[in-house]
């Protein structure tokens, strides 16, 4: 019974389950959830390198999907317009936690990780890297890039998403969202020289 | 080294083959000759394995659960308010209108208002006038009703009078033939009779 009800739900496009949810059908709004959850989850979470801070987005992200359904129209992909809701609620909870660690470090008088800069030359090349390591690795630099390339390149090489999506989610012009996804990307060729040429091997 | 660095700036899209066929051709043979490149390039294509290839993260259990409730306060803190509720869920253009809508009502009661509270002290101005000039004698009369120096008795209504002259009534009654004589004879406040 459930499945022959959640069946329609699964086929039916992003699209029309937002004008269905507009309309009043709560079990739209829930396919939503279903069908997004995951993948804001990964793309906020390689964004902000925090399990926590990451799902508090994403809820926060359905919140505003429900709260704001009206504002949404079909000008634009369902896709685009979620995206560029938690990507926006990503940003602000990186600027509100760069506030609170300038304030505990005038407090603490504690220095961070982040200010000692570890070079990859810390790292043993001859290290045997698993993939729990690799994976940290690789967040660790996509977190050292600004959040403008680290956007990009994780909406593009994490969540593969076209050129043309990236841009109507940042609001930048396809030819920017390029050469920005080139600079992370020749940036972390760089900093994972390590990882990567022994991956070859 | 200038040209490693012009090459640069398309390596991404040489490793997405999303160049021009000439500007491949020209790529290809820059490679061919340049290790530093060639390993750049080599290690771009295993970024991009790299960064496909790591753990999709999943929501925790308690997500749905967390969610739901948050939208349950949601809802409530939509009731409570309902009229609110039903302006937050019209579209936002219907909205500015409802606002712009508001706010030129208001403009428009404040121009009224200013406009018809002069008016007004106008009008009361002159009405006071007539006022006083109406009022004048009958609180004069009413103070003393013998000094008459104007024919209030013709303009005086009857609700306005005192004491109806018992004497003049009882005349009236017994010799209803000589009412105008007894009115004109009597004495006292003259204006009470003229009304029976």
């Amino acid at each position: 019974m459930e499945d022959r009800e959640r069946k329609p739900y699964a086929q039916v496009s992003d699209e029309d389950l937002i004008e269905r949810f507009q309309q009043g059908d709560s079990q739209a709004y829930d396919q939503i959830v279903r069908r997004y959850k995951d993948q804001l989850l990964n793309f906020v979470f390689r964004f902000l390198a925090n399990a926590e801070e990451a799902e508090d987005v994403v809820q926060e992200t359905f919140l505003r999907v429900y709260r704001n359904r009206f504002a949404y129209t079909r000008v634009a992909k369902f896709s685009t317009w979620i995206y560029t809701i938690a990507g926006n609620l990503a940003r602000t909870e990186l600027r509100r936690r760069k506030r609170r660690r300038l304030f505990s470090i005038s407090t603490d008088m504690g220095l961070e990780d982040r200010d000692f800069e570890i070079s990859d030359d810390a790292f043993n090349p001859e290290l045997h890297v698993d993939s729990a390591l690799q994976e940290e690795l690789i967040q660790r630099e996509i977190s050292k890039l600004s959040p403008k390339f680290r956007e990009v390149i994780i909406l593009r090489d994490v969540q593969e998403l076209s050129y043309e999506e990236i841009s109507k989610i940042i609001r930048v012009p396809i030819g920017t969202v390029k050469s920005r996804v080139n600079r992370a990307r020749l940036r972390l060729q760089v900093r994972l020289k390590t990882l990567l040429e022994q991956r070859k091997k | 080294m200038n040209t490693c660095e012009s090459f640069s700036e398309s390596f991404s899209e040489y490793v997405e083959n999303d160049v021009h066929p000439e500007q491949r051709k020209s790529l290809d043979a820059h490679l061919a000759q340049c290790p530093n490149c060639h390993a750049a390039v080599a290690r771009l294509q295993n970024l991009r394995t790299h960064m496909r290839a790591l753990p999709r993260m999943k929501t925790s259990p308690d997500f749905d659960t967390l969610l739901r409730a948050s939208l349950m306060l949601e809802r409530k803190r939509a009731h409570a308010i309902p009229f609110f509720s039903e302006f937050v869920r019209m579209p936002r253009a219907a909205t500015y209108a409802f606002a712009g809508f508001v706010l030129l009502l208001a403009a428009a009661m404040l121009i009224r208002g200013g406009q018809g509270a002069e008016a007004f002290a106008k009008r009361a101005q002159h009405e006071e006038l007539n006022v006083s000039s109406f009022y004048q004698p009958a609180t004069n009369s009413s103070t003393s009703s013998e000094k008459i120096f104007f024919p209030l008795d013709k303009i005086r209504p009857a609700s306005l009078h005192t004491q109806p002259d018992l004497n003049a009534m009882n005349e009236r009654e017994t010799r209803p033939d000589s009412v105008k004589e007894s009115t004109t004879n009597s004495t006292g406040p003259q204006l009470k009779t003229t009304t029976f």
